[in-house]
């Protein structure tokens, strides 16, 4: 065991606050020591000469406990505290409402759903080509160029002038569609 | 019928005369001890949810006591205070020589062990209880009386050594 070890457990020992058990593994230790013994003797009586040092006979009070004082008093922070619990509770319950009430006029307007519904868009097909007779007929190919070129050649009527056209091409497989959305 | 006042009428009775004594023996409350002792009773009435809760209700109302105490001292005038609690001088004459050089050793001792020794040595608590009263770990509780009885060996043997 270590010297410092050792001091630490025979303070411990003269100061009463080993276990039973340690301080009777101690015990058996300082039978085999005698250095450690007289060691643990001198710390003993020091603590009994120091207690008798600062000795002094406890006595007894010569006024008995204040009960109707205490009972007062206990009566007055119990309201106290009643009336601190309440104003706390009023307290929370207006920052509450007026938390609520700020962020009620602080909201903004709410914007009304467009109910209306658009009208039904203008959907033209490319009039086919091969359809004229006589002459050979044209490849069924189609250009953006070729539609547009063929959207301006057509007569622009009142309505037709305040349209918006949009090609529309649902599919590789599916010829494109010129979709005219009136505004 | 008021169970608190009730139950703290019956540690008045058990801890009273020492917490009274704890009171005497500090020069500078002991003139106003027993109205000090209704204060710290007045307190722990304050806070009986605490003495409830608390690992031992005597050490409970010992750390009321101190800080009765620290605040009677703080309101006491400067040139009223003692700033030394423990050299009291026991008149008895046929007292051990040793005693004498061990109450000034143990008044020459840091403030903070000193506290520490006496709740060991005058009021029996333990490590734990004076960790409670002093509010500090039980390692510190244990360091300080550790350096402090080793001072005061060394005050009446000079000539020891450690094991």
């Amino acid at each position: 065991m270590k010297p410092e070890d050792l001091e630490a457990l025979l303070l411990d020992r003269a100061l009463g606050e080993l276990s039973p058990a340690v301080r009777e593994l101690l015990d058996e230790y300082l039978m085999g020591n005698p250095d450690a013994t007289r060691h643990a003797d001198t710390l003993t009586a020091t603590l009994q000469l120091a207690r008798q040092a600062v000795a002094l006979p406890p006595e007894m009070p010569q006024r008995p406990l204040e009960m109707d004082t205490l009972r007062r008093a206990r009566q007055t922070w119990r309201w106290r505290r009643l009336k601190r619990e309440t104003l706390r509770l009023a307290a929370c319950a207006v920052l509450g409402l007026a938390l609520g009430w700020y962020a009620h006029a602080s909201r903004p307007a709410p914007v009304l759903a467009q109910t209306s519904r658009p009208e039904p868009a203008d959907v033209r097909t490319i009039p086919a080509e091969a359809s004229s007779g006589g002459a050979v007929a044209a490849p069924r190919f189609w250009s953006l160029a070729k539609l547009q070129a063929e959207q301006r050649s057509r007569p622009a009527s009142a309505s037709h002038q305040e349209s918006h056209y949009q090609l529309q091409w649902d599919s590789p497989m599916k010829m494109p569609r010129v979709v005219e959305e009136k505004l | 019928m008021d169970a608190p006042v009730n139950q703290l009428e019956e540690l008045y009775r058990e801890m009273g005369p020492a917490l009274l004594a704890y009171f005497r023996r500090q020069p500078a409350l002991a003139v106003a001890a027993e109205d000090l002792l209704q204060d710290t009773f007045m307190r722990a009435l304050q806070r009986m949810d605490r003495l409830r809760a608390s690992v031992s209700p005597r050490a409970y109302l010992y750390g009321i006591a101190r800080h009765v105490g620290l605040d009677a001292l703080r309101r006491q005038r400067p040139t009223e205070a003692v700033d030394e609690q423990t050299h009291v001088a026991v008149p008895d004459t046929g007292e051990d020589a040793r005693l004498e050089p061990l109450r000034a050793a143990i008044a020459g001792l840091p403030a903070a062990q000193r506290e520490t020794l006496l709740l060991k040595l005058q009021h029996e608590l333990s490590y734990e209880e004076i960790a409670e009263v002093l509010a500090i770990p039980v390692g510190t509780v244990r360091s300080r009386l550790h350096h402090a009885v080793l001072r005061l060996r060394e005050t009446i043997n000079p000539k020891l050594n450690s094991p």
